[in-house]
């Protein structure tokens, strides 16, 4: 059998899905946040149910894209996941408004179970809920939950398995007005679809023009007959919404007594926290926080994950043949791909737990009101602010983070800038080419330069944002302007539980998506950097050997300049030889434009690779790789090669380009096809390459 | 003459009596909206062109252009 879980956002629903199904999922303050279709299974005296969590919607007139998931499939009998009984979702507070959604299900005639659910917390709000009442006017059976406390859950199941078995028929709330009835007639004779009741029928006519699972020719009738009664869906369901709530706010006000004054809280919060110009401030000061305890806090954990890694790796050659080339490929590229995906667990798990707790007190919300109109000028949504916060750590959560955003248009937009953020990915590039842009010791005024330059980043990467979204506003289809319509809730004491689950099920997620590539890519990025045509790599060894011979350098250097003229041999070093014209004009060379291609698949990779080019074997030690770097003369110039002109023509491009495989799989998850991750490929890459050049010409 | 919430200063009450929007009013009027009641602009952003609002124990943000479809007395 299927039940299916329907609510308003907000009402706990997804808690008692996590509590009923022992499923990871996601609990917040922040509505419309269940917009995947989420199933589970239940087990209920032997039997095994499919419970289905359906999006948190307000009624079935749906205004958004993810709130019409509810309607299409509680109108469509047909629908793999129509239920056979609905668990309606409410919370004890603002009952009267939850109350109209449960209503019209029951116009709809389906087998209803209504759970009021956070019943832990009536009695410390002061709040009393006469359960008797409700069961007596609304007629269907009620229980009291909760999913925290896991109250009643069994009770719950009981319930559900009665009205199962022997589902009760709640007599209708709604009756239909004159127009309505018209305009019924007028399709009864075609297209009437015997299973729903005249309430699901109105239902399909009013929203034929999105409905998915009409067709065309239905469409047309219904169409035909709107006009032919001059029947208007809208104003029609205005009536019905008002004429729903004459009937429930008595009974609201009859079942539910609050005491005064709990919203005063909320209220004192909001007078700093959302005031005009201290509200942004105090947003700036939190976000700077965060990224300070995201560095603050991951490098030990993140040292501990690569000391754990090295001790792998060193075993590993001491129990296997140390040459052999499964070895190799084993700690060269398993592991090193391993540890470059595992590397960055503490910071996402720090920033999900940091972003969790202010979306769960009810914060994020309050940042969506105060900058939605300063977002809004550049074509996107107050709730982009969450995405492009989170883009700071990295692109793929905060892409995640987009489907709260209705309007299409606004979340692709979202999406396609997000990645102009500098994510935590650019840091270690960064640091490494801001010294050949200014030295050490500069001072510009009390500042460090060099500290400045890398916020100059930071601003840099935001700036490309919005001024993307401004430019691609035009191109990207659909409705110009969403709307911003957004619940501020109250503020609540976090749900510890609910942020732990949340931040293992995102650490989960990337690293079985993201893992998945960056473990292929290095796996293919060692082949080609360890292997080459045979005669060219037996050529490279023997000429190093050769050299070293001459200039009688020690073991050590030996096989470094082995190293470094096999890669040059390598297929990879080919490739990079191959690309060399391509990217000259922008001052790089082919060991340059090596790095850039294995960067392709992560950003980070580019500074193991410069390492791997320089033939140092610690990725690591960033100041030797940059002395060495700083070494390195340009043979066709006699110039240093990371000379003012190329450093900053290389930060540009880091700073702009689309080098990072996993944000565009995740982008084609999110946007459902491969266009638009192509199109923000060639788009980041292109802006990256052209400003790169200009750069490159100016500084020369 | 009718009103609506873009002319009243925050704080001061109003009584929402409809929707010159029709699609604004049917989002609103499920988030917990409703005419009859009153309904208070608590505060907007720096600019004004966001809108706090509180009505029947429910706080929203709305943007300038769904204030506008709001209409009270007072």
């Amino acid at each position: 059998m299927k039940i299916a879980l329907v609510g308003n956002p907000n009402s706990g629903k997804t808690t008692l899905f996590n509590a009923l199904t022992g499923s990871r999922q996601k609990v917040g303050n922040f509505p419309g946040v269940t917009v995947e279709r989420i199933s589970g299974q239940i087990d209920i005296s032997g039997q095994r149910h499919t419970l289905v969590d359906l999006p948190g919607t307000y009624s079935l007139h749906p205004t958004s894209e993810d709130e019409r998931i509810v309607a299409s499939i509680l109108l469509n009998p047909e629908d793999q996941d129509f239920p056979d009984l609905v668990v309606y979702v409410l919370d004890y507070k603002s009952l009267e408004q939850q109350l109209l959604m449960l209503s019209q299900i029951i116009d709809l005639g389906l087998p209803i179970v209504l759970a009021i659910t956070m019943s832990d917390e009536v009695a410390k709000e002061g709040y009393k809920v006469n359960l008797e009442l409700i069961q007596k006017k609304i007629k269907c059976p009620v229980i009291l939950v909760s999913g925290r406390q896991k109250m009643n859950l069994e009770a719950l199941k009981d319930l559900i398995r009665e009205n199962l078995e022997s589902p009760k028929k709640t007599p209708p709330f709604y009756r239909l007005q004159q127009q309505e009835e018209f305009i019924l007639e007028a399709v009864a004779n075609q297209h009437k679809n015997n299973q729903l009741t005249t309430y699901g029928q109105l239902l399909c006519i009013e929203h034929s023009e999105w409905l998915p699972f009409l067709s065309d020719t239905q469409k047309e009738h219904y169409q035909k007959a709107i006009q032919e009664t001059e029947f208007n869906p809208i104003r029609s369901q205005v009536h019905e919404t008002m004429a729903r709530f004459e009937q429930l706010s008595p009974l609201a006000e009859q079942v539910v007594k609050k005491k005064q004054g709990y919203r005063s809280w909320t209220d004192k919060i909001d007078n700093i926290v959302s005031h005009p110009w201290v509200g942004p401030a105090i947003f700036i000061v939190v976000m700077l926080l965060v990224f300070q305890a995201i560095y603050a806090w991951a490098s030990y954990p993140m040292d501990f994950i690569e000391f754990i890694f090295a001790e792998m790796g060193s075993y590993i050659r001491q129990i296997l043949p140390a040459e052999a080339w499964y070895t190799q490929l084993l700690t060269d590229g398993i592991l090193a791909g391993l540890s470059g995906v595992l590397v960055f667990i503490p910071q996402i798990a720090i920033l999900f737990f940091l972003l969790g707790l202010l979306e769960e007190v009810g914060y994020m919300s309050r940042a969506v009101y105060l900058f939605d109109r300063f977002m809004s000028r550049f074509g996107l949504n107050g709730r982009s602010v969450v995405a492009m916060v989170s883009g700071g750590a990295c692109a793929i959560p905060a892409i995640m983070s987009t489907r709260t955003i209705a309007n299409r248009k606004e979340r692709l937009l979202t999406i396609l800038v997000t990645p102009f953020i500098a994510c935590s990915a650019r840091i270690p590039v960064y640091t490494v080419l801001v010294g050949f842009v200014v030295a050490r010791d500069v001072h510009w005024g009390p500042f460090n330069a060099q500290g400045l330059v890398f916020m100059g980043l930071y601003v840099f990467g935001i700036v490309a944002a919005l001024a993307s979204a401004l430019l691609l506003r035009p191109i990207v289809g659909g409705q110009t302007s969403g709307f911003l319509m957004i619940e501020l809730p109250n503020y609540r004491s976090p749900n510890w539980k609910s942020i732990g689950l949340e931040v293992r099920s995102k650490v989960g997620s990337f690293v079985k998506e993201a893992g998945k590539i960056i473990f292929a890519i290095s796996i293919v990025l060692w082949v080609i950097a360890s292997y080459g045509p045979a005669d060219d790599m037996e050529n490279a060894r023997s000429l190093a050997l050769q050299t070293a011979q001459e200039q009688q350098l020690d073991e050590q250097a030996t096989a470094n300049l082995i190293a470094s003229n096999e890669l040059e041999a390598s297929y990879a070093g080919h490739l990079g030889k191959f690309i060399e014209p391509a990217i000259q004009p922008l001052g790089f060379d082919w060991k340059i434009g090596i790095s850039l291609l294995t960067s392709f698949a992560a950003r980070e990779v580019f500074v193991g690779t410069m390492a791997t080019i320089y033939s140092i074997g610690d990725a690591e030690d960033e100041f030797r790789v940059r002395d060495k770097m700083a070494a390195d003369i340009n043979p066709t110039t006699g110039q240093p090669t990371y000379n003012l002109a190329t450093s900053l023509s290389l930060l540009i491009f880091f700073a702009l380009a689309m080098q990072c495989m996993s944000t565009l799989a995740v982008v084609k998850k999110e946007t459902g096809s491969w266009k638009w991750p192509i199109f923000q490929f060639i788009f980041m890459t292109g802006a990256a390459y052209i400003l790169s050049w200009i750069t490159y010409q100016l500084f020369q | 003459m009718v009103h609506n919430l873009t002319e009243v200063h925050p704080g001061q009450k109003a009584k929402l009596v409809g929707f010159g929007d029709p699609a604004v009013g049917l989002k609103l009027l499920s988030m917990g909206l409703k005419p009859g009641f009153d309904i208070v602009v608590r505060r907007k952003t720096f600019t004004g062109d966001t809108y706090y609002i509180s009505s029947a124990g429910k706080n929203i943000a709305v943007r300038k252009k769904e204030a506008k479809a709001i209409e009270i007395e007072y």
